[in-house]
């Protein structure tokens, strides 16, 4: 008897999805874990695996289609050539999201008021108006760009290539794809860098760590904890451009970059700005584990204010973050082996000056703010 | 191979990705100190033993006293799995 593989809540706001990627073709196997489709709201892309073992017999919906969060999105059989059930009226019903003017999200809202468009001009295909209803209107209607921002690349046409052979994208490749295209479509990037004086930031981490009975260094979550503290005393770090305005965050939500093997995951510690250093070190501690073991929620990876990268692992001279979507501030630290350590930051020029970048990169060098502290 | 002798194995590949040679770490070694490891390596290790031991490992345990050295870890995996 055929089982349906059900359409997963991606968070609390989205009764609705979008299905962007079927992985496998109707009849082919599939085992319990394997990833079968992507699905995406505008805060994040989750894979949908398969929970028994069986052959695919086919998806309900159309990939592009939106779909309610419940609903099936495909059915498992024990045999490939086992006939789909007919839809039910029940579990299936509001495949297809309704229409019409509802609440925006927040990325949606920000979208609007930079192409000087209303809710009511553009049609929501779920339950609310989402940034990809907004961006999905704007490309059809050729709407004006953002403030500062170059032409999307992504109706150029496909390049002629020699023969190959073609992948898709994980939903985590795909989430960095949306981050390196905001960064060149939306952001105006500018970094600079600062040597570091590393042994006052050490010898700060270790008496943290020795006080504290921490198994792992703290080094770089107070380094990023610091970067919080200057958050909430320069606003402008902690903001975007939103059509002519700067957009200044009310919450510090702290994202940190984590590599787990060939993965790249941005962190968000949510509203990093209320969390003492203890409470910061720990969440970020726990976040991080997470992560390694991969299982990450969509409001633990999103909704980033400002965030913070180091290289320091991989002992490189210099790296040059790209900036997270609708942030204006990321800190890239490294330290090499030759004792060669710096302090750069990737920023959107639109918010703010590379003399105010550096007066922060300063300010971050020493702990607790002032040689003396 | 016993306990101790995969949690070195682990230590030496772990290092060995960062570039540093970890043959010659002894057992009572403090891990952190050794420069061997830095902060995500050592949350490899944590997540590598609760992987291959089945546990289950909360925020609270993850110390020097259960994790600083190879001794402790294999007393530390020896107390959970018995």
């Amino acid at each position: 008897m055929p089982t349906a593989i059900l359409t997963p809540r991606v968070n609390n706001n989205d009764d609705f999805v979008r299905f962007i990627c079927a992985y496998r073709e109707p009849g082919s196997p599939v085992h319990a874990g394997d990833v079968v489709a992507d699905i995406e709201t505008d805060k994040a892309t989750v894979a949908v695996e398969a929970e028994t073992d069986g052959f695919l017999l086919g998806f309900v919906p159309a990939v592009g289609d939106m779909i309610r969060v419940g609903s099936t999105l495909a059915w498992l059989g024990s045999t490939p050539g086992e006939p789909m059930p007919e839809p039910s009226a029940g579990v299936d019903a509001g495949v297809t999201a309704p229409t019409n003017g509802s609440e925006p999200t927040l990325k949606a809202t920000l979208l609007l008021t930079r192409h000087g468009l209303t809710a009511s001009q553009v049609p929501a295909a779920g339950g609310r108006l989402t940034a990809q209803d907004v961006l999905t209107y704007v490309e059809r209607h050729d709407h004006a760009r953002p403030v500062g921002a170059r032409r999307p690349r992504t109706d150029e046409p496909e390049p002629e290539l020699p023969a190959g052979r073609r992948t898709q994208l994980t939903a985590s490749e795909r989430g960095m794809l949306k981050t390196v295209s905001w960064h060149r479509d939306a952001a105006v990037a500018g970094y600079v860098e600062i040597e570091l004086d590393a042994a006052p930031w050490e010898a700060f981490a270790t008496a943290f760590q020795q006080r504290h009975q921490l198994l792992m260094s703290p080094l770089l979550p107070l380094m990023a904890y610091r970067l919080v503290e200057l958050a909430r005393d320069h606003p402008k770090i902690n903001s975007t451009i939103v059509a002519d305005a700067r957009h200044e965050y009310e919450t510090i939500n702290l994202g940190f970059t984590l590599q787990t093997g060939a993965k790249l995951s941005l962190l968000s510690v949510r509203d990093a700005g209320g969390m003492t250093t203890e409470g910061f070190v720990d969440a970020l501690g726990l976040l991080m584990r997470q992560g390694m073991k991969g299982k990450l929620t969509a409001a633990e990876t999103s909704d980033v204010t400002i965030a913070f990268s180091s290289m320091a692992r991989w002992e490189v001279i210099r790296h040059v973050p790209v900036l997270p979507p609708y942030t204006a501030f990321i800190l890239a630290h490294t330290h090499a082996q030759n004792g060669t350590a710096a302090l750069g930051a990737s920023y959107d020029h639109r918010v703010l000056t590379g003399g105010e970048v550096a007066a922060v990169l300063r300010e971050l060098a020493t702990p607790g703010g002032s040689p003396s502290a | 191979m016993n306990t101790a002798d995969e949690i070195r194995s682990k230590v030496q590949e772990l290092a060995k990705a960062l570039g540093h040679d970890a043959r010659a770490v002894a057992d009572d070694a403090v891990l952190p100190q050794t420069g061997l490891l830095d902060s995500a390596s050592i949350l490899e290790l944590i997540f590598w033993v609760e992987s291959r031991f089945g546990l289950e490992i909360d925020q609270s345990e993850l110390s020097l006293d259960n994790f600083g050295s190879i001794h402790r870890m294999t007393e530390y995996i020896r107390a959970r799995t018995a």
